[in-house]
């Protein structure tokens, strides 16, 4: 490694100085034009009215208090932090348990099950949840309530009850996910010399105490970055929304990312629309920031 | 005496359970999509059948002859595949030579470039939506498959993951090269590109699976629904069959839609489970 | 009182399935190691030295034989209840813990009060010398304290046993003698029982009391250093120990002039050995001896002694210090001769050079490579 006594303008290089920016410019347009300048784009229109067509109209801070009265935006903040606090660290939980399932089996079962596991992250979620809507959840058809009406329960309106459809959006989220996390923790797991758990044994430790002692401390920063990732993308939740209820019935499992969407395309205040993105994009923010610091271990 | 073969007993009890549980949610993962399997073979009056069953009692391909025939599912399935590969091949391409440019050479934004790129990765979409959309409004792209290739084709997660990679390459070689005589452009293809083959192909399958399943922006970004590409085609398919009796139909949509997944993850298994445990171990 | 116990293997097979079929780990392996003897096993990478300490561990458990802790058959018994400690080759110390905890930890296991605790972690740490790291974490130590403190930790509950995996392979070369000191002290004043495995030899037969050789999962000899320097029982021991190598050559029994000799292929090498009963059967096959270097003189072919002298060609010579390694040629056969830096003088720049040496100091070898007794 080279290094800099003589300021860089001087330090000979082996090629012409302009190359290095020739080759960033795809990716620099790219960031610029797609990701720089939306974010302060949006953070202005955040604090305009505006339908895309006529010019943008300021009006200050009046669409961030209009969503913090409006009873929707309000369901679908709830409902977006169920689904990013509640939900998600019960995915990555139970990843981590299948993760130390799969870690005993021999090498050839594991991958089978692998396979398997991680086909609902592979396939799109546009597909998988219209099987699901058809075929799990449809009230007369579905699979599900033909289970329960074998076992002579009545069927579940799985989403068509308010109380319940923010639940079968839920079950199709970490049916999608779970694998992927199992994975993440298996690579973890692997990671971890295999003498440190025979000192365990030989130290007179049982298998709980491994785990708990041993292998959960070691695994903190993959438990950091699998759950940071995992509220993020829950509070993004949009696809499976879509797809199976539109949010509905009634606003009961609108999410931020479908209000987001509904007010830009549907309803074209794209203002407000702003507003509601900043609003999701901070507490994103804000969370991963905690979340780094509650867990720690993170670069 | 008693006490050990207790353990024994126990310790085999356990190993039995761990391997049921996993098996179990393998199932429950896979459940789906055998059911679209099976049932888009089923006739339109098996379907509704009460009590419902699960495997056809009369096999029939007259749900896949009617998705071909009469649906757009082909159009929108070449239009994911045209999309896809060209997605593909363009970020090969952008995240080579940027992060070639991001490891093997020096410049003064460099540092900054990588660590904006790393804090990218961190924000949600959501943020930057509504501005990219009108940005395609005003280039006149609605409707335009240059919409939805042209923004995918640069893809930070590729360069951090192509750079990782790179910067495990001596750098010898690339001097040796560059003693030779070789243009940047020249190393970047031929001896870079051969040296990181594996990381190519994580970032191709995954860029391509990404890409299979891009929903939202498409949905956005046309308005058109015979130009939709699969995934968002999928509601429009699932709503022209809404009558529960051609579900058939549906579920033969949905199986040709997620077979070349389950293709390319047979294939490129032990890619894309790298590719899974490298997302998320670099932090 | 710590009680001191005696280790015995008995049979202890263990296989592998591989792609190409069944590999012997171990195969038949018995031996047994004394109360409070430091008992050192050796052999070349491979040859199964590892497997050996797990399954005395219980780590592992083996297809064949049993395993005996103080005449106790622990065969079966999981690692907790056979009370050793073992020395990992990596340490294996916890990284996310400090020294005390990970000394601690085997004591936390059996929930002993934190009072007791704190005070035998301490006493051990004050004994290696590590008490002042305890607060320390894993990363922030070196190397050789790192040692110790795994060393704490497999001592910190008073084990009958203490396993010791190739401790010095990752420790400087220069501190190598002085650890090595610091072990067999260590043992001595514990009085426990050690059984220590690596791949020098120099290590091993300094340490043990007792030393096992290993070549591919089979016993080829255990014994005291002296044992086993003068009566290896195979080629494999014999050229094992020792630096250089004894010299082997191949050749066959001969009788002729009312007198057995071994003579080399060549033909060159004639050496009178005692004409026995163990001998006759031997002729038309295969056989070889050997010879120590240091038994070697080198000498004017002129000039009479009662030794055996035969001419030779001298190719190299390999100065080491007080010694030098004479590399030389008889025929066809390369022979080498460790001489003291007095002898060589004596003989530097003579011209005709011969070597003479004792025919009491052969060893005779079957084709199969095991010892013949003269």
């Amino acid at each position: 490694m080279r290094v800099n006594v003589i300021k860089p303008n001087f330090s000979y290089k082996p090629y012409r100085w302009y190359i290095p920016y020739l080759f960033i410019i795809p990716a620099l347009i790219y960031f610029l034009i797609f990701t720089l300048y939306p974010i302060f784009f949006t953070i202005y229109i955040s604090f305009t009215k505006w339908n895309l067509i006529s010019n943008p109209i300021f009006i200050g801070v009046e669409n961030y208090i209009k969503i913090f009265s409006d009873p929707v935006f309000l369901t679908s903040l709830r409902n977006s932090l169920i689904l990013a606090f509640i939900l998600q660290p019960i995915i990555t939980f139970t990843g981590f348990l299948l993760a130390l399932l799969l870690n005993r089996l021999l090498l050839w079962f594991r991958n089978i099950l692998l396979f398997l596991f991680i086909l609902p992250f592979i396939v799109p979620m546009a597909v998988s949840a219209v099987i699901w809507g058809r075929g799990f959840y449809d009230p007369i058809y579905g699979f599900l309530n033909a289970l329960l009406r074998t076992m002579g329960l009545e069927g579940i309106a799985w989403l068509g009850d308010p109380n319940i459809a923010l639940f079968s959006i839920s079950l199709v989220n970490f049916w999608a996910w779970v694998g992927y996390h199992s994975l993440i923790y298996l690579a973890g797991l692997q990671s971890i010399p295999q003498e440190l758990i025979e000192a365990a044994i030989v130290d007179g430790a049982g298998s709980i105490r491994i785990v708990i002692e041993i292998i959960i401390p070691l695994l903190k920063p993959v438990f950091t970055a699998a759950i940071i990732l995992a509220t993020i993308g829950g509070l993004q939740i949009f696809t499976e929304v879509y797809m199976l209820t539109r949010g509905g019935p009634g606003y009961s499992t609108y999410t931020l990312g479908y209000a987001v969407y509904y007010k830009a395309f549907t309803e074209y205040d794209y203002g407000m629309a702003a507003a509601e993105a900043l609003v999701l994009s901070l507490i994103v923010f804000i969370l991963a920031l905690i979340e780094m610091k509650v867990l720690g271990g993170v670069r | 005496m008693l006490g050990k073969k207790i353990r024994k007993v126990a310790l085999f009890l356990i190993s039995v359970i761990m391997i049921i549980i996993a098996v179990l949610f393998a199932i429950f993962t896979s459940v789906p999509f055998i059911w679209a399997i099976l049932s888009s073979f089923k006739t339109p009056e098996e379907i509704v059948r009460i009590p419902i069953s699960f495997i056809p009692k009369t096999f029939t391909i007259n749900n896949y002859i009617r998705l071909l025939m009469e649906t757009n599912f082909i159009r929108a399935f070449l239009i994911s595949l045209f999309i896809s590969i060209a997605t593909t091949i363009g970020v090969v391409i952008t995240s080579l030579i940027t992060a070639y440019a991001l490891s093997k050479t020096e410049f003064r934004f460099r540092d900054i470039f990588i660590r904006y790129i790393i804090y990218l990765l961190a924000l949600p979409q959501y943020l930057m939506l509504l501005p990219q959309f009108y940005i395609i409004v005003k280039l006149g792209w609605i409707n335009n498959y240059a919409a939805i290739i042209i923004p995918a084709i640069v893809s930070p997660y590729s360069i951090f993951l192509l750079r990782q990679y790179m910067l495990t390459i001596p750098d010898d070689f690339i001097d040796a090269a560059r003693v030779d005589g070789a243009g940047e452009m020249y190393i970047v293809f031929k001896i870079v590109f051969p040296l990181v083959k594996p990381a190519i192909i994580i970032i191709s399958l995954w860029t391509f699976i990404s890409s299979w399943g891009s929903f939202l922006w498409p949905l956005i970004v046309l308005n058109d629904p015979s130009l939709y590409p699969l995934a968002t085609y999928m509601n429009t398919l699932q709503s022209a069959y809404g009558d529960y009796r051609y579900t058939g139909v549906v579920m033969a949509g949905t199986v040709l839609s997620f077979l070349p997944m389950i293709i390319i993850t047979l294939v490129g298994f032990k890619y894309i489970v790298r590719g899974i445990t490298l997302t998320a171990l670099r932090r | 009182m710590k009680s001191i116990s005696e280790v015995y293997l008995e049979n202890v097979t263990k296989i592998y399935k591989t792609r190409f079929g069944s590999v012997k780990a171990l195969d038949n392996v018995s031996f047994k190691v004394n109360k409070g003897e430091y008992f050192t096993v050796v052999g070349p990478s491979g040859s199964g030295k590892s497997t050996i300490l797990k399954i005395i561990a219980g780590l592992m458990t083996p297809d064949i034989g049993k395993v005996y802790i103080d005449g106790e058959d622990v065969t079966f018994k999981p690692p907790k209840e056979r009370n050793i400690g073992m020395l990992f080759q990596s340490y294996a110390l916890y990284p996310h813990m400090t020294v005390y905890e990970n000394i601690a930890f085997p004591l936390k296991i059996k929930k002993i009060t934190r009072e007791e605790i704190d005070y035998k972690v301490k006493a051990v740490a004050e004994m290696l010398r590590i008490d002042n790291l305890l607060h320390k974490k894993p990363a922030e130590i070196s190397g050789g304290e790192a040692q110790r403190v795994a060393l704490a930790r497999a001592l910190i509950k008073e084990p009958k046993v203490l396993l010791l995996d190739e401790p010095l392979s990752n420790i400087d070369i220069l501190l190598r003698s002085q650890i090595r000191a610091e072990l067999k002290a260590l043992q001595r004043r514990l009085n426990i029982t050690v059984i220590h495995v690596t791949h020098d030899q120099v290590e091993a037969f300094s340490l043990g009391d007792r030393v096992m050789i290993l070549k591919a999962g089979m016993v080829m000899q255990i014994g005291a250093f002296q044992e086993i320097y003068f009566r290896p029982k195979n080629i494999f021991v014999a050229t094992f120990i020792g630096n250089p190598p004894m010299n082997i050559i191949e050749g066959r029994i001969s009788r002729y002039d009312k007198g057995c000799y071994f003579v080399s292929i060549d033909g060159i090498i004639k050496v009178p050995l005692p004409c026995k009963e163990s001998l006759s059967k031997l002729e038309d096959m295969s056989v070889f001896i050997g010879i120590r270097p240091e038994t070697i003189n080198l000498a004017p072919c002129m000039g009479s002694s009662n030794k055996e002298k035969l001419a030779v060609q001298v190719l190299n010579i390999e100065p080491l210090g007080a010694n030098s390694i004479v590399h030389l040629k008889i025929g066809d056969n390369p022979i080498k001769v460790l001489i003291s830096m007095l002898q060589l003088r004596e003989v530097y720049g003579q011209k005709q050079l011969c070597i003479e040496f004792d025919p009491t100091n052969i060893y005779l070898f079957d084709e199969k490579g095991n010892i013949i007794s003269l």
